[in-house]
């Protein structure tokens, strides 16, 4: 009977075994993910002499130089009020364009509804530049050049399949009776929509603004091909022009990628859930 | 209060008729039940007498006025699904009120129609309290409480007990009933289960496939089913059917053995076709000590307390049969049973109708 | 009391935002085909019909092969690394442990911060001077010279690559434990019951039930592949010497750079009809896949 290893021992030994890996894995990817982040916070904070040689990896003295000097070489200031407002507009051009659309296709019978929903997804499945040639054309016949305007629109228009995907399987989640229970006590579709469906899917519509705010935000080709100065160019055209005449500033593009990444972070930590419900809404359903 | 009255109405859903033609009438203050197993058109009748639907052809009146194209709202009409489809952003208060302030009523009045509401359904308590935290019959209430507190002309319910469970849904049946006989509105409830029917039901309309099969009493319904499918509905355990062909005065059952119908019963032999389709329910049959018709085995014994059920193999042909529970009966057991010739059933084979006889059937 | 349809117009509700698209995106898009069938060259005020020239001058042009090439692998390689790491790393976080919600909100992260600023980290990580990438392996012994990771033509593509799964990978990572979290665990105590080991029971239970989502989630990924612009675009540009240059960027260059209108709109349609072709053909290949386990 001594002969027989005690299970227990074994047992502990398989599970330690795994808790270490386990611990490995996670601990490589959240590096994978985060080093290239952190790495650009030390360089944002890096003074200029230290950045042109390695060692030193860390920085001896932390200065806030680069912050100073994005905004003071160049009108970041006026660059993030440009992509905050392109954001928000078209994040709500899209909830008030998006989400009765969604509604129909998710409650109501609508004539040709497989139709209007592939050409929906078609739509998110353009490739920008087949279009953008053209839409710039338009943008310019319009006068919307350098304006909000041409970059709300045209985000605006490819941010809608996302919102309404997200919105249409949210409300379908819904059961069917809700909305005939509505209409028993008087409801008209519209009055359904806004007094029964919209309060019940909040975290829907929250997640669907999270998206569509993100998605804006981070949008570049048509920002770079419709904006000409600072009037309304964004932040990912403002980082992707950075270089100067001679050299290339790492340190300020950090400090201004810092500034961009940071505020995007706290948002999407406050609202993690509600994110990771909408991208995966759809997408486990089919 | 209203009659209501359906007028050859039908319902298509792409190449499938839901409702195929449908013609009713529900008196004033009627407890009628639409009756059917799923896909029968039931619900899909329920939604367009509601006005959810609006029917492909056909008229829907309530006290002679057409009301075939005027919304729910319109026709003051209340419903309570199965699902209940209580507002779950809204307290049960505000559930209530709701319909109310979609009719612009005023608030104080809102106020006071609740509370009237709450104490009549006895969810006086739960008023502040959201859909989420309340239990499945506390839910069931404040979906009535919401039907009933528009005072309706046609109160219209939709398997509302499916989702309790047996107890509950007995309670709440006999509360039901209570609270029409208080109210008096005319109610159309729809249900696949035959006891409800039965129990709660002034009228029955056994329904398939789109189409009324039978809309009567629940007695006549049971005792006088006008197809094979309606007698298979109701009751239960179900009827009893066997394959019966005649030869000259005597009733052959399946595997030969012959059955002599007695003098006093000959005459109800004669409009019968050759080949039919006898019923009979479990209660009708007997166990006999002497020789009966035929001689079976005991496959199974099902005690229910005051009752039995007996399930006997005959080779070709099973029998249940109902009686008083009785010790003696043992599984395997070879018996010989008889039946009550007064309340035999016969259907037409082919097509199911129920072929009447001339003789005593019951009232 | 008036008398009121049963039910309003649905397609009210609908019809802005079908109009918007209709206009932004359709319009366009019959624009575009139309101008690639022209030669627009405003500057010497020539503007004529050429026909299909520009779709012939095209399957000629060794560029566009080339760009075609470097697109293929590009979303072949990306798609299959993102997810393959994606599943792992959805695997890591199905198991529960302290403060899982926050590590899933930082692994999340890199698919928040703006292509631009993520190409512009990286760019900054692959300098061949002073990058902490080539420090590092220098540091470690792993390599005894510098490498220049942007502009070395076979190493470029590799590391555009290396940066758009290190961006797109937590999309994958979330789908896929989407996925893995409706797994009833029914299913594992059964198979446990059954005598399976670990592996098995990935084997047998986890992979086919993911198929769903690993298709989703791969048609996704390789349409969006496909389109690539923005993070090319910023960390080589299209070099060195076209070696990353993609679809996208080739077309853009035509249309914006030497602002050859009519042949840069062939070459979008021609993308256009790649990426449509492809979708369908994934759609229909993933489908079959689907049916047959």
């Amino acid at each position: 009977m001594e002969r027989q290893v005690n299970p227990q021992w074994s047992q502990w030994i398989g599970y330690s075994i795994r808790m270490l890996l386990f611990v490995t894995g996670l601990g490589l990817v959240l590096s994978f993910c985060l080093l290239p982040v952190l790495w650009q916070l030390v360089t944002a904070l890096k003074p200029t002499a230290e950045l042109v040689t390695l060692p030193p990896l860390l920085p001896t003295v932390p200065t806030l130089d680069h912050f100073r000097s994005v905004f003071m070489d160049r009108p970041f200031a006026r660059i993030l009020f440009n992509s905050t407002g392109v954001a928000l507009l078209t994040t709500l051009v899209c909830l008030v364009l998006g989400t009765p659309a969604a509604f129909a296709l998710a409650k109501l019978r609508v004539p040709g509804q497989r139709l209007i929903l592939l050409s929906i997804l078609a739509v998110s499945m353009f490739p920008p530049i087949a279009i953008v040639g053209s839409l710039f054309l338009l943008i310019r016949l319009l006068h919307l050049r350098d304006t909000w305007w041409a970059l709300i629109l045209a985000d605006a228009t490819f941010a809608l399949p996302l919102t309404i995907w997200v919105m249409t399987s949210f409300l379908r989640d819904i059961p069917d009776d809700l909305l005939r229970a509505a209409r028993v006590d008087g409801c008209t579709t519209l009055q359904a929509l806004l007094y029964v469906f919209l309060p019940v899917v909040a975290p829907g519509l929250t997640t669907a603004v999270l998206l569509t705010f993100v998605f804006t935000w981070n949008e570049f080709l048509f920002a770079l091909t419709f904006t000409a100065t600072d009037a309304a160019r964004t932040v990912p055209v403002e980082i992707a022009l950075f270089p100067g005449l001679h050299e290339v500033p790492w340190g300020e593009m950090a400090a201004a990628a810092m500034l961009v990444t940071v505020p995007l972070l706290i948002l999407m930590l406050v609202a993690q859930r509600h994110i990771v419900a909408g991208l995966t809404a759809g997408a486990v359903k089919g | 209060m209203a009659r209501v009255q359906l007028r050859g109405v039908t319902k298509d859903y792409d190449r499938t008729k839901a409702v195929d033609d449908l013609t009713l009438d529900i008196a004033e203050g009627e407890f009628l039940t639409l009756l059917g197993g799923s896909g029968c058109g039931k619900s899909t009748t329920l939604h367009l007498i509601a006005g959810l639907e609006p029917p492909s052809a056909g008229h829907i009146l309530f006290d002679d006025v057409d009301v075939t194209s005027l919304s729910p709202r319109e026709r003051n009409v209340a419903v309570v699904f199965q699902s209940y489809a209580l507002y779950p952003h809204k307290t049960v208060a505000e559930n209530l009120a709701f319909p109310l302030r979609m009719g612009r009523v005023a608030t104080a009045d809102i106020q006071a129609r609740v509370h009237e509401i709450a104490r009549l359904l006895q969810i006086e308590a739960l008023l502040e309290r959201k859909p989420r935290q309340l239990s499945g019959g506390q839910q069931q209430r404040v979906a009535l409480g919401r039907a009933l507190i528009r005072r309706p002309r046609v109160f219209l319910l939709d398997e509302p007990l499916s989702n309790l469970d047996a107890r509950l849904r007995v309670a709440l049946r006999q509360e039901l009933k209570t609270l029409h006989q208080t109210v008096r509105t005319t109610l159309v409830y729809v249900t696949h289960d035959q006891e409800e029917a039965m129990v709660l039901s002034d009228r029955i309309a056994v329904m398939h496939a789109g189409k009324i099969v039978q809309c009567a009493s629940p007695r006549v319904i049971y005792t006088a089913p006008a197809s094979r499918t309606v007698a298979e509905l109701v009751g239960s355990p179900p009827i009893n059917i066997l394959d019966i062909t005649i030869d000259g005065m005597t009733l052959v059952l399946p595997g030969g053995t012959r059955v002599k119908v007695p003098a006093a019963h000959r005459a109800w032999l004669a409009p019968l076709p050759p080949h039919f389709h006898l019923g009979i329910r479990p209660e009708h049959l007997f166990l006999t000590a002497e020789s009966g018709l035929a001689c079976a085995t005991v496959r199974q014994v099902e005690h229910l307390g005051k009752d039995m059920h007996i399930i006997l193999d005959a080779e070709l042909y099973t029998l249940t049969v109902r009686k008083e529970a009785d010790e003696s009966i043992q599984q395997g057991e070879t018996v010989s049973w008889n039946w009550d010739w007064a309340h035999l059933l016969c259907f037409d084979q082919e097509y199911g109708t129920r072929l009447v006889p001339g003789t005593s059937e019951g009232p | 009391m008036h008398s009121r349809q049963v039910t309003e117009h649905p397609v009210l509700f609908i019809l802005p935002a079908l109009g918007l698209m209709l206009l932004v995106a359709l319009y366009p898009l019959a624009a575009t085909s139309w101008l690639s069938l022209r030669d627009e060259f405003p500057i010497f005020h020539i503007s004529r019909f050429v026909g299909l020239s520009h779709y012939v001058t095209l399957w000629h042009d060794p560029r566009f092969w080339q760009s075609l090439t470097n697109t293929g692998y590009f979303a072949v390689v990306s798609v299959a690394s993102e997810v393959l790491l994606g599943l792992g790393a959805a695997l890591l976080l199905h198991q529960l442990f302290p403060a899982r919600g926050l590590v899933r909100a930082l692994v999340l992260m890199p698919w928040f911060i703006p292509t631009v600023v993520a190409a512009r980290a990286w760019e900054w990580i692959y300098h061949p001077h002073i990058g902490v990438l080539n420090f590092l392996l220098l540091q470690s012994g792993l390599t005894t010279t510098e490498i220049n990771w942007l502009g070395h033509p076979f190493l470029a593509l590799h590391a555009a690559i290396i940066a758009d799964v290190w961006k797109t990978m937590p999309f994958a990572t979330l789908l896929l434990l989407a996925g893995l979290q409706t797994i009833p665990s029914d299913l594992y105590r059964a198979a446990r019951v059954d005598g399976a080991t670990g592996l098995q029971a990935f084997w047998h239970i986890t992979l086919p039930w993911l198929i769903p989502v690993l298709s989703v989630t791969v048609v996704f990924r390789m349409l969006d592949a496909l389109r690539v612009f923005d993070i090319v675009y910023v960390l080589t540009g299209g070099g060195p010497a076209n070696t990353t240059e993609t679809l996208s960027i080739y077309a853009y260059r035509l249309s914006f750079q030497t602002l050859e209108f009519g042949y840069g709109a062939a070459l979008a349609v021609v993308t256009f009809v790649i990426i449509l072709f492809a979708s369908l053909l994934l759609q229909f290949l993933l489908r079959r896949v689907g049916t047959t386990t």
